[in-house]
């Protein structure tokens, strides 16, 4: 059985006969991380919500952990632009809230803690939603999405709404994550930057088709300076695609 | 607390108490020139002080806590009956349509119109008196509890989709807490209404309770007294809100944030 996600010709037409997303192939290999680029519009959140389950695709099939996708599964885990962090629910709860249901109540203290070191919040823990800053709001939904032990992490521009500086260290913070927690990730993103420092492959959608225009290697090693030759050429090849 | 605060809690008082002190001091000064008639509306100081022994004999004190263990039960059965009932119909898009009529067709009708038919099945033991407080506050509880479910916020049914949680655990953790000052609101509106209608609910020959009191002392023309029973009403409303609020900003410090 292959734990690879295997996408085989995806479209999705909305009942409003807009179609969002066209025949798309694409492979992601266990423990691979993979950004998807493109402008506005062009159907990556579509892309993703599909394989999260959380909307049906018009043709072709998914293919999660040797299984085929109907719905939401514990395999997928979701990290939203948006944090969504239940305001009603602290820290520590809101990363308790990610933890499966059969978990005994020890076994899910210690997912909390563990997941709480992982994002550095051990002295947030009792804080709610509102009294923590952006970075630490997305670390925790990040948390929140690990505590499932998710397969393959489905990221919908999950640094969009942060400043520079932030955006940066939880780049850096999220590729310790993957590495040490071995998963799959899927990461939507406007930052053409973001999508080299971090994929191993990177998806170039295109506008208003709702299609791969190519798929791209990062033949980088890691770790990744920014200011260095094949960073700076993978970059201009990149943006030469959008400009 | 900072001085700063302390004082713009204290000015704040000052402008809240100006108005009440104002109209009172008219009042007072209307009734001492002799241009209120005692008979039709005593001064202030007449009602202060038949208040006062009203209070040194108890008699005060039986009539309100008659009528607050009224309110209570109305209150408790009708808020009870509220939630359920509106958790039960916010979840569900076919209960709504089927009860729709129903519920569309009932909560006109002022619950004073319900007096005469509890007397007719009820009697006039306690039994009417609590149905009418109960259906004065069901409606509002009712009706913010479907209104809090419905607009449970479909982002955060969505995490909990994709985390696949179980039925009991999203009403648990998401729509319910989710819902909860819209139903703290119906709760505050439920026990306002509840508490206005003892009078109504007392009207049912009973023979105690505040709502008695007024309607006695009018019977023998004293409306010192009734005054006063106007006034216990008015002030126990206000003490009752102050701490359904404050319970409320206990139990939901998290929303005191919430845009
Ligand atoms: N629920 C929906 N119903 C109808 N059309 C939709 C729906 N969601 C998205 N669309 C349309 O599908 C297309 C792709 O939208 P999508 O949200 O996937 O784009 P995106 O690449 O994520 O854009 P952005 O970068 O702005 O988030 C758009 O034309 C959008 O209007
Ligand atoms: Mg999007």
């Amino acid at each position: 059985m292959s734990r690879d996600l295997i996408l085989q010709g995806i479209s999705k037409t909305y009942a409003n006969g807009v179609t969002a997303v066209q025949g798309i192939d694409l492979t992601l290999r266990a423990g691979e991380f993979v950004c998807l680029v493109g402008e506005s519009g062009c159907g990556k959140s579509t892309l993703l919500r599909m394989i999260g389950g959380l909307e049906p695709a018009t043709q072709g099939s998914i293919t999660s952990d040797g299984q085929a996708v109907t719905g939401p599964g514990l395999d997928r885990g979701m990290v939203f632009q948006d944090h969504r962090l239940f305001p009603w629910l602290t820290v520590e709860e809101n990363i308790a809230f990610g933890c499966g249901e059969s978990l005994s109540p020890t076994d899910k203290q210690r997912s909390v803690e563990e997941h709480l070191e992982l994002i550095g919040l051990q002295s947030f823990r009792k804080a709610y939603p509102h009294q923590l800053s952006g970075g630490m709001k997305q670390r925790t939904s990040l948390a929140r999405a690990l505590a499932a032990k998710p397969q393959v992490l489905l990221m919908d521009e999950p640094f969009g709404a942060l400043d520079a500086l932030t955006r940066i260290h939880l780049q850096q913070e999220l590729l310790k994550l993957w590495q040490k927690e071995k998963i799959t990730v899927l990461l939507v993103t406007h930052d053409i930057d973001e999508a080299v420092f971090l994929a191993d492959r990177i998806a170039v959608m295109t506008p208003r088709l709702g299609t791969f225009r190519q798929v791209l290697d990062v033949p980088l090693a890691r770790p990744r300076n920014r200011n260095e030759e094949g960073f700076i050429g993978l970059r201009k090849t990149l943006y030469d695609q959008f400009f | 607390m900072e001085p700063r605060v302390k004082f713009k809690n204290f000015s704040r008082a000052l402008r809240a108490l100006l108005l009440p002190f104002l109209l009172i001091s008219l009042w007072q000064w209307l009734s001492y020139l002799g241009l209120l008639r005692p008979t039709l509306l005593p001064s202030p100081l007449t009602i202060t002080q038949t208040g006062w022994d009203l209070l040194k004999t108890g008699e005060l004190e039986k009539h309100l806590v008659i009528s607050l263990i009224r309110v209570f039960q109305g209150f408790l059965i009708g808020a009870g009956l509220g939630l359920i009932l509106g958790l039960a119909l916010g979840l569900s898009e076919k209960l709504r349509q089927a009860t729709q009529l129903l519920t569309e067709f009932l909560r006109p009708i002022p619950t004073i119109a319900w007096v005469p038919i509890l007397i007719l099945w009820m009697g006039i033991d306690e039994g009417s008196k609590i149905t009418v407080i109960a259906i004065g506050s069901f409606w509002p509880v009712f009706l913010n509890t479907i209104q809090g479910v419905r607009q449970t916020d479909p982002h955060y049914l969505e995490v909990a989709r994709v985390l696949e949680k179980p039925r009991w655990v999203l009403l648990t953790r998401v729509v319910l807490p989710s819902a909860l000052p819209s139903i703290f609101t119906g709760f505050r509106i439920g026990m306002g209404i509840a508490w206005a209608s003892v009078v109504g609910a007392e009207l049912i020959a009973a023979s105690s309770g505040i709502g008695f009191m007024i309607l006695y002392a009018r019977e023998v023309s004293q409306p010192d007294v009734v005054l006063v029973g106007v006034a216990a009403i008015g002030l126990t409303g206000l003490a009752i809100d102050t701490l359904l609020q404050k319970l409320e900003s206990a139990l939901l410090k998290w929303n005191s944030h919430v845009p």
